[in-house]
């Protein structure tokens, strides 16, 4: 059991579970504030609210810019698959 | 040849048995038309196999002793693999192809030369505690992840918030993709690398691999997906939980953070268990009872039997190859008859068995 635990792969885990809850959690978490931010856009340039509608124009493009990093990242850590 | 024909013969039906990993949640959600996601997934399936060549490597030594494989126990592993995958599809199970492909070669190596050529602390390290923390975790980040996104969004309309998660659902689903085929199109060249190193093609020493494999194997995973295993589609799409476009894109988000996560740390996963685990977890969340746990027992069970039925029908098909000699006689006859019952086998009226899914047409178009 020992011998298993100490393996490379083995003691590695505990970091695999942090970061692939870290990283679920906060893409999906940001997704989720971007997809409330597209909403209240949307509602402020109804109302005709251009501060308010800029502001959450500004948010939604960090949002999504934030998400394609994710995805950009996630699709080099795939290339350099060790 | 009749191994790497059969190679790439399992290759298809990992492409055909896995394509429901990527594109279930996005089918069932509407995200994108049913033909259209599988042909972007056969796409990136086949760009992810040229992406690294590092699983080859691993699925080429890390379980077993190369030094003593042969063309016959490459053989009777694939054929092992192969009539795992189809028994599977056929009850539309996602079960995990990558480890029905193990076992086969495991069990054939074990009734080839007994216990000493498996590296059981490789099995248990790289295949036996993935497959029991892929699908916990991934469960895990996806109720967690769903669970704050409903809090997010709860006050929102809902057809804007399904829209947008929708459209979220395409990149998810694309980075699965992409992984999909650095994953899984790679096994099937470690295991033809196997068997030129044991036809003596190629050295053993300083693993390589051709450049032809590489391009029959992505060639072989992006058909098999591009031909859709839509009974497995069907299941993990609609029959464990009724999903939402917000859970869906949940679930392939976690389903892929756990997979980069632990590829990032050389820690293989069944891209099957996580994003099994991922669709159980956000529609447990939502409610225990919306998760169908009958079928979700039905899959766990076919994860535990794969290993041990792929080695056991690797072995059968070993001690029968052997039956007939040392020499291709073996496999011939083998690789024959399979061929003839498989020809045979779409003439023949399946029987429709209550819950079981048999119909392998693909959905409506959205």
């Amino acid at each position: 059991v020992i011998n298993v635990v100490l393996t490379p792969a083995a003691a590695s885990l505990p970091r695999v579970v942090l970061d692939a809850s870290v990283a679920g959690i906060a893409v999906t978490t940001v997704f989720a504030l971007t997809v409330v931010c597209t909403a209240r856009l949307s509602d402020a340039r109804r109302a005709d609210r251009l501060a308010t509608a800029t502001l959450y124009g500004a948010l939604t493009v960090i949002g999504l810019a934030a998400c394609a990093v994710a995805v950009v990242y996630g699709v080099i850590l795939t290339a350099h698959k060790t | 040849v009749i191994v790497v024909v059969t190679a790439l013969a399992f290759d298809f039906t990992n492409g055909f048995h896995d394509t429901s990993n990527v594109v279930a949640t996005q089918i069932s959600t509407r995200a994108m038309p049913p033909r259209a996601a599988i042909a972007i997934a056969s796409l990136l399936n086949f760009v992810g196999a040229f992406v690294s060549l590092k699983v080859a490597a691993t699925i080429a030594k890390g379980f077993i002793t190369t030094g003593s494989i042969s063309t016959t126990i490459v053989f009777a592993g694939l054929i092992g693999a192969i009539v795992w995958n189809l028994a599977t599809w056929y009850f539309g199970l996602p079960s995990s192809s990558s480890h029905a492909l193990i076992g086969g070669l495991v069990g054939a190596m074990f009734a080839a030369q007994g216990a000493g050529a498996i590296d059981g602390n490789g099995l248990l390290t790289k295949l036996i505690i993935p497959a029991i923390v892929a699908p916990i975790l991934a469960f895990a980040v996806g109720a967690v992840a769903i669970t704050i996104i409903y809090r997010i969004v709860g006050s929102l309309r809902p057809g804007h918030v399904a829209r947008s998660f929708r459209l979220g659902q395409i990149a998810s689903s694309g980075l699965l993709a992409l992984s999909h085929g650095t994953n899984d199109a790679q096994k099937t060249m470690g295991v033809i690398t196997l068997a030129l190193i044991a036809h003596g093609t190629i050295p053993a020493a300083g693993f390589h691999v051709p450049d032809w494999v590489v391009i029959a194997s992505a060639s072989a995973i992006a058909l098999g997906t591009f031909t859709g295993g839509w009974r497995i589609i069907r299941t993990m799409g609609s029959r464990i939980i009724k999903m939402d476009p917000a859970q869906g894109f949940t679930a392939q988000t976690a389903g892929a953070a756990v997979i980069l996560a632990a590829s990032s740390a050389g820690y293989p996963l069944s891209t099957t268990h996580v994003i099994s685990g991922g669709i159980m977890g956000v529609g447990a969340a939502k409610s225990v009872s919306a998760v169908k746990w009958g079928v979700a027992g039905n899959i766990v069970k076919a994860w535990i039997l794969t290993l041990p039925a792929a080695a056991a029908i690797g072995a059968l098909t070993f001690e029968l190859s052997r039956a007939f000699g040392s020499g291709a006689l073996g496999p011939v006859v083998i690789f024959a008859t399979s061929t003839s019952l498989l020809a045979a086998a779409p003439g023949r009226r399946l029987p429709r068995r209550g819950h079981t899914p048999t119909d392998d047409t693909p959905p409506a178009e959205a």
